[in-house]
């Protein structure tokens, strides 16, 4: 260690070290003299925007200088961890931007100021932020109580977009030749049948009574009778059939066709049907526009899709609100998720679903909607889209001759009769001030210039620039300001040879339905309620549970959320003085025990130890200890009784956040018992699974060490491949998955295909299939293993294979009587590592798949993270790490006492 | 020859007949397996070359495609993705009748457009028209294939050709043809004034060829829209000679009517007086993916600058090209879209205030695709400061490891072999905290760190490493407790201390192990996601796994691009592995850590 080469290249190492580390510029103290630093946080995607118009702000106000940064880190519609924590340590930004359904969750609890009174003081001021130059909606968005807590920045509209070729070719067109789009729910989608029936394998149906919604009363439907060529759905549980009417007999029975949609070769209807006796029976119009244009291959897959409600951007909410269905009542603490208008608008959702084959079958036309120039609607295989006006981007970059119609999303017949008006729903982020903020005023100044004239325009101006310079066309999203609408259209539409003149039809559809937009229901639990209304339609539509109970098993996690709200300061104000009081007592004990035992020992005659040096050795895990290691212990142990948000002190409860997460309780309605938190269950049991990986992966790597263990010219090179995959990047080697993964363009499933597959699976985006993904990406890696089962292999003594094979023993004898038991120390140490890691997967989830999809990589310390940061629930968070403490300690005490049976030691 | 720390004696192929077969059977699973295990890396290399449009479902190939360069411009495309195929529903036999009727007809629309199109004859007039013609027919075919209407379909296939002539119309062919004919289009030329007012210094009718290979076309409606300008750059290079194309500004006026009296969505004309404030100049180029190098020169206000980077014709669609003249502006943390403008010095005499220069190095096949694999990376380059995170990263790996081989080894020490009150409490401990998972911790250290004013730095993503890691200290006591006690008292008898015992002592002994610890200290470090998620904010400070990670978000669907950032990404840590390759097998090996 003391050679001067060494101390050479240490000096280097660290003189590269220096020269590396970054060193964002330091402001001068001198030259900011009366300078105020403004902290400002945008979302991902608006950085590049925001930092043109902060840089002009900083031109005009010399006063002020602003600090660009991040508030979000995975997406910026539910992942306020950033935010939440800078709150927490007491250092946010001056403003934040956000997507508006995040704003109102945390303005509830306080988060934000209040900017009413600021608004009302610049009353009068002509560069003030005045409501009445804002569309109504994008205000009333951050309002909450009747207060203002954010300023919009953006803005989108949704409307049906129509592919006129696919409309046209299915007849679709007035007597002008023009397209005729659908009016209403009924012309996509009409039902003809709804109710009971029963089927025999050569496909007669007859057809029983209909069957009634709970709380709703009979399915509504309409259309008359069932003719030829309607389309038959049957469903039992999850078994679905469907196929096209061939002759409808004289007693009402239908005679169903099986040449055609039906994958080639399908002669009698699954037994599972026939035998369930009574089944659930729809008929669908056969002019229905879905089903009038969508169309099969050959082996039964769609070729082109009809229509997709659920692809694009237009969520359940929109069908809810388009058949008046209400969400939450007006004073906000009780959830309507069993409004009789919502399973209405969910049974459509499914219906449509149904009419072409199920959702499985669609999905492949939803899966990569991103707006790019792969997206099926571009490229001819999907007739019509709800989705929103970025998409017209997209279209005029990669389809410029493409014969396209938008019009407002149809609303249900009914409504129509009503005299209700069609409408679109917006969305986009906002500006708020946080409470604690060092400098309210100049954030509200900074805000007023983001949201003017002068700053918007920059702004399209940098985002115009930044497309075209890739080959695209801009077309610029909504603006959020009424006044702003004709100059956007004047100067990127207008006179711009790269737009047709139906992209400008189209903007001008969305934008006139800005005035009368709806939003996201502004609620302390917006992110639970946009959770609950994804998986209670996916749920439906994979019929998984009947729309109903779809609905309503997902309303005790709402309520929840809400009671957890609106409750009244309950439990004991934990004070964080005290507990760090505690913490230093405990250690001045902790040293005082020490010391009197010191005394003890040495009084009886022992010799002095070492102890100054000893302390000075140790003392760098011991300080790190100290600070960061058992003072965060215990303060996790304390608020993991506690209910603690991170934004109002924390709050003594008691073992009510075990009992949430652990606990059972009797279900109303049904009267059995279920799990408080089935999602901490869930959690646990993907976790489990993916244990699985464990014994695949020591088996497959213990394989190719024995494979490896031989002696020939080129072995070390194999040995090198096969290691390398283990010593990757990790973020690099979870990008590249996800590319293979990818169900249509990936490298695995084209590979599939290539060998016969018809129907790969598709992985990541597969509830079966993530999991067993994400282990297969795991087998890359086994290469490490590998080296380890190696050495252990060429540690095992040559004599005892010899003296085996003059006993007589075969090479499969050798192998489990002699080499397993001799690396069985390290299969035992590899096990314990492998268990303690899967326990604590988090980046894979994280990075590749966000949980999705339906929970089936909501793996344990993901949904902790969830928790902690979605939920804004650090208590329950910290009760789950300690559970997971507990199960680590008991996998491992239990392995090790296993261990004595199996693991032979020399 | 010693490769992996393994001595390689015996030859390759044995002699016994049995012993060779096993052994040819070994090499071949071996063989496969590696195949397998090179795949996944080998697709990330090769997609990160490849252009958005290979990327689509209908063709896929894991190998990149090989670049065309051309050297005369227009051409007909060899590949344009589209063919005349029988579609879903029609039978064989009705194919066989229908498909040469149909594809006559689509023809003769095609060629009767062609022929009477008089622009097309012009600016198009060397382009091989029959091939032209082909490559048309079967774009226009499959469009019209899935246009008939359905009713037309359950009719026959006479019905469906009765269908064509309605289907297959003069605007049909056009979007086709300006859609699939690759050509070099020059547009409008427009520019920022340090005011931030624009300009138009003129249209695409500016334009004229500076070069003897090269024709300048004025492409008119209806290959363009109305309002359009363009000028088609019509070249044949053989020898691959430069072909050049240089704008003058319009009529310039003599001063600025105030930027209020203008219609919406029209531009000024640049002013006579105002080339010195111009600060950005955007030029809109269709490009003709013949893989030629553009040079762009600027004159402004007396001085001639070129971009800070190559580029080349590699795409078919519009592109503005926006470059800027260095100067007081703020520099973007994140990636750039734009140029940014290099001075050469001053104009010669006599050149016009403003002008664009445009040059075309027509490519060899070699060259096409040293642009072809470059492009992707030049890209991420200048979108993501790569560079920088790179940096970040490495210094981050390097105090680590110093910090963490030092502080495990220096506790390792002292729970091996020095006695002091507490230690086997504290041992306990530090076993207990290696079961504690991270999440248990997460959310106080950040409170602590932030009490630290350390919120926002890169101080937790490195301090912590001179606390030691409960792992490695555990490693490192087993393997001090292995070295016999007399070589501690000898140097005791020599006058050593604690410190100079463990210093020149006991480190030598464990430097294999040392090394391991360094090396597992750089891999975590490197791969540190959790770190910059939870404490860092300023994107300066970001390493290069998070800055990957917050580059595939932002990028959206261009997984060439991510391909091309986590291909620089396992770069460093493949090198690494070849210099340390032999730690790298004797720390998995002794510590029994399987890598992941």
């Amino acid at each position: 260690m003391s050679s001067w080469k060494t101390w050479m290249a240490l000096a280097m190492f660290i003189l590269l070290a220096v020269a590396l580390y970054p060193r964002p510029e330091k402001d001068d103290p001198e030259k900011n003299k009366g300078v105020t630093t403004i902290t400002l946080w945008g979302t991902l995607i608006v950085t590049e925007e925001t930092a043109t118009a902060v840089d002009e702000f900083e031109r005009e106000n010399p006063q002020y200088k602003v600090q660009i940064g991040a508030s979000d880190a995975r997406d910026s519609i539910a992942d306020p961890t950033r935010f939440l924590l800078s709150v927490a340590g007491e250092d946010p930004p001056d403003v934040c931007g956000f997507n508006r359904l995040g704003i109102i969750e945390l303005a509830a609890r306080g988060a934000f100021v209040d900017l009413t009174p600021y608004i009302e003081a610049d009353k009068g001021r002509p560069d003030g932020l005045h409501e009445e130059d804002f569309f109504k909606s994008m205000w009333d968005e951050t309002c909450y109580k009747g207060r203002q807590y954010a300023i919009s920045y953006g803005a989108n509209a949704r409307a049906l977009i129509l592919n006129d070729d696919l409309l046209l070719r299915a007849g679709f067109r007035n007597e002008d030749g023009s397209v005729r789009p659908p009016k209403s729910w009924e012309d996509i989608c009409r039902k003809k049948f709804h109710g009971s029936g029963t089927v025999t394998s050569d496909g007669v149906v007859r057809l029983g009574s209909p069957t009634e919604l709970p709380g709703v009363g009979p399915f509504p439907v309409s259309g008359g009778a069932a003719v030829a060529d309607d389309v038959v759905v049957l469903t039992a549980g999850r078994s679905f059939f469907r196929a096209r009417i061939k002759s409808v007999g004289a007693d009402g029975a239908l005679q169903i066709d099986f040449s055609r949609e039906l994958a080639t070769g399908t002669k009698a209807v699954p037994a599972a049907l026939v035998n369930a006796g009574n089944l659930e029976v729809k008929v669908f119009d056969k002019n229905s526009y879905t089903i009038a244009m969508t169309r099969f291959k050959p082996n039964g897959d769609i070729d082109v899709l009809g229509f997709t409600p659920f692809g694009g951007n237009s969520w359940p909410l929109n069908f809810g609100w388009q058949n008046e269905a209400t969400f939450m009542a007006d004073n906000g603490e009780r959830v309507f998720f069993d409004d009789p208008n919502l399973k209405v608008a969910y049974q459509y959702l499914v219906d449509i679903y149904d009419c072409v084959g199920g959702l499985e079958r669609a999905k492949p036309f939803e899966d990569p909607l991103m707006g790019d120039r792969h997206s099926p609607f571009v490229r001819d295989k999907l007739a019509m889209i709800i989705n929103g006006s970025w998409f017209l981007g997209a279209i005029a970059s990669y389809r410029a001759d493409f014969q396209f119609t938008v019009v407002p999303a149809p609303l249900p017949e009914a409504r129509i009769k009503e005299g209700k008006q069609p409408f679109t729903w917006i969305g986009g982020g906002a500006w708020a001030i946080p409470k604690t903020a060092k400098h309210p005023e100049a954030g509200w100044a900074l805000m007023r210039f983001m949201a003017s004239d002068k700053a918007r325009k920059l702004m399209y101006e940098v985002n115009a620039s930044r497309l075209r310079a890739s080959g695209m066309v801009y077309v610029p999203d909504m603006p959020f300001r009424r006044d702003h609408v004709p100059y956007v259209r004047a100067e990127y539409l207008a006179n711009n040879p790269g737009i047709s003149t139906r992209v400008i039809e189209a903007y001008d559809v969305m934008a006139g339905l800005l005035p009368n937009a709806r939003f996201r229901v502004p609620t302390p639990i917006s992110n639970r309620l946009y959770e609950a209304q994804h998986r209670a339609a996916a749920d439906a539509m994979a019929h998984r549970a009947s729309v109903h109970d779809a609905l309503i098993s997902k309303t005790p996690f709402l309520q929840e959320g809400l009671d957890k709200f609106f409750e009244k300061e309950r439990g004991a104000r934990i004070d964080w003085s005290w507990m760090i009081g505690g913490y230093i007592l405990l250690l001045a004990i902790g040293a005082a025990f020490l010391a009197r035992s010191e005394m003890r020992r040495r009084r009886a005659g022992f010799g002095r130890r070492d102890w100054k040096a000893g302390y000075m050795s140790v003392s760098p895990w011991l300080v790190g200890f100290i600070v960061f290691g058992g003072g965060p212990i215990l303060f996790s142990l304390v608020i993991s009784f506690c209910h603690y948000d991170a934004l109002t002190p924390a709050r003594f409860i008691g073992l009510d956040n075990y009992i949430k997460l652990l606990g059972f309780h009797k279900d109303s309605l049904t009267g059995a018992m279920v799990a408080n938190d089935p999602k901490f269950w869930k959690s646990l049991a993907n976790t489990a699974f993916m244990l699985v990986a464990l014994p695949i992966s020591i088996s497959l790597g213990l394989l190719l060490a024995v494979l490896l263990n031989n002696q020939f010219r080129g072995i070390a090179a194999f040995r090198t491949l096969f290691y390398m995959p283990s010593i990757l990047p990790t973020v690099a080697t979870f990008l590249l998955w996800v590319w293979v993964f990818d169900p249509h363009r990936g490298l695995l499933n084209n590979v599939l295909m290539e060998v016969g597959v018809t129907h790969p699976p598709k992985w990541l985006h597969s509830a079966t299939w993530a999991k067993p993904a994400l282990i297969l990406m795991g087998l890359w890696g086994i290469g490490g293993g590998m080296l380890i089962w190696l050495a252990g292999l060429k540690a095992i003594p040559v004599q005892l294979y010899e003296a085996a094979e003059i006993d007589g023993a075969g090479p499969m004898r050798r192998f489990f009587r002699i080499t397993l038991p001799m690396l069985s120390p390290y299969i035992f140490f590899n096990t314990v590592m492998g268990i303690i890691g899967t326990l604590q997967v988090f980046e894979a989830a994280y990075i590749m798949t966000n949980g999705e999809p339906e929970d089936s990589t909501l793996f344990y310390a993901f949904y902790l993270f969830h928790q902690a940061f979605r939920y804004l629930d650090m208590g329950t968070a910290s009760a789950m790490a300690w559970i997971l403490f507990a199960l680590v300690l008991a996998l491992t005490l239990f392995q090790l006492k296993v261990s004595r049976k199996w693991v032979h030691y020399d | 020859m010693t490769h992996l720390g393994i001595r390689i004696k015996k030859g390759f192929m044995p002699a016994n007949p049995r012993k060779l077969t096993q052994r040819s059977l070994l090499i071949s699973v071996l063989v496969v397996g590696a195949l397998l295990f090179a795949l996944p890396y080998v697709n990330m290399v090769f997609t990160s070359v490849k252009m958005d449009e290979e990327m689509s479902s209908e063709n896929f190939s894991i190998l990149p495609r090989t670049p065309v360069p051309r050297t005369v411009s227009p051409y007909v495309m060899d590949d344009t993705g589209y063919a005349i195929k029988r579609p879903n529903g029609m039978s064989r036999e009705d194919w066989e009748r229908f498909k040469d009727p149909f594809t006559t007809a689509i023809r003769s629309a095609v060629d009767n457009w062609y022929g009477k199109e008089p622009l097309v004859q012009t600016a198009f007039g060397k382009v091989d028209r029959k091939a032209a013609v082909e490559s048309l027919t079967q774009v226009l075919g499959a469009g019209v294939l899935t246009r008939i209407s359905d009713s037309a379909r359950k009719q026959g296939t006479a019905a469906m050709l009765a269908e064509v002539p309605k289907l297959a119309t003069p605007e049909k062919v056009k979007d086709a043809f300006v859609e699939f004919m690759p050509r070099f289009c020059l547009g409008d030329v427009t520019v920022r004034l340090s005011d931030y007012s624009k300009r138009r210094a003129g249209t695409g009718a500016n334009w004229s060829a500076a070069s003897s290979n090269a024709t300048a076309i004025p492409l008119a409606p209806p290959l363009l829209k109305p309002g359009e300008t363009s000028t088609l750059l019509s070249y044949d290079s053989p020898n691959r000679d430069p072909v050049s194309a240089t704008f003058a500004p319009a009529a310039t006026v003599a001063a600025t009517q105030g930027a209020t009296s203008r219609p919406a969505g029209t531009l000024l004309p640049l002013g006579a007086d105002e080339a010195s404030k111009i600060d950005r100049v955007y030029v809109f180029v269709q490009s003709d993916q013949s893989w030629a190098r553009i040079d762009i020169r600027l004159t402004v206000a007396g001085r001639v600058y070129r971009l800070d980077e190559t580029i080349h014709a590699a795409t078919r669609t519009w592109t503005q090209i926006e470059m800027r003249i260095p100067g007081q502006e703020r520099m973007p943390t994140s990636g750039r879209t734009f140029y940014l403008l290099e001075d050469l010095g001053p104009a010669p005499e006599g050149a016009p205030q403003f002008a664009v220069d445009l040059t075309l190095h027509p490519n060899s096949g070699l060259g096409a695709w040293w642009a072809k694999i470059t492009r992707n990376y030049a890209i991420a380059f200048r979108q993501v400061p790569i560079a920088r995170y790179i940096g970040t990263s490495i210094s981050l790996a390097i105090l680590s490891i110093i910090l963490t081989t030092f502080g495990s080894s220096l506790s390792a020490y002292a729970f091996a072999r020095l006695d002091f009150p507490g230690k086997n409490v504290f041992f306990g401990l530090l076993l207990a905290t290696m079961m504690i998972p991270g999440q248990v911790t997460m959310i106080p250290s950040f409170l602590i760190h932030k009490q630290l004013g350390w919120y926002n730095t890169l101080y937790p993503l490195w301090v912590h490493s001179a606390f030691g890691a409960a792992f490695y200290i555990f490693m490192l006591r087993q393997f001090f407790l292995s070295i016999p006690k007399e070589l501690e008292d000898a140097a005791r008898i020599d006058g050593c201390g604690f410190f100079g015992i463990y210093w020149y002592v006991m480190l030598p002994l464990v430097r294999p192990t040392l090394i391991t610890v360094a090396i597992f200290s750089f891999m975590g470090s490197w791969n540190n996601f959790m770190g910059p998620l939870i404490y860092v904010n300023d994107e300066r400070l970001y390493n290069l796994a998070f800055g990957l990670f917050k580059f595939n978000l932002t990028s959206g669907a261009n997984s060439s691009l991510i391909m091309a950032g986590s291909f620089i990404m396992t770069v460093p840590i493949i090198a690494m592995f070849f210099f340390f390759q032999r730690y790298f097998i004797q720390g998995i090996s002794i510590s029994g850590l399987g890598g992941r």
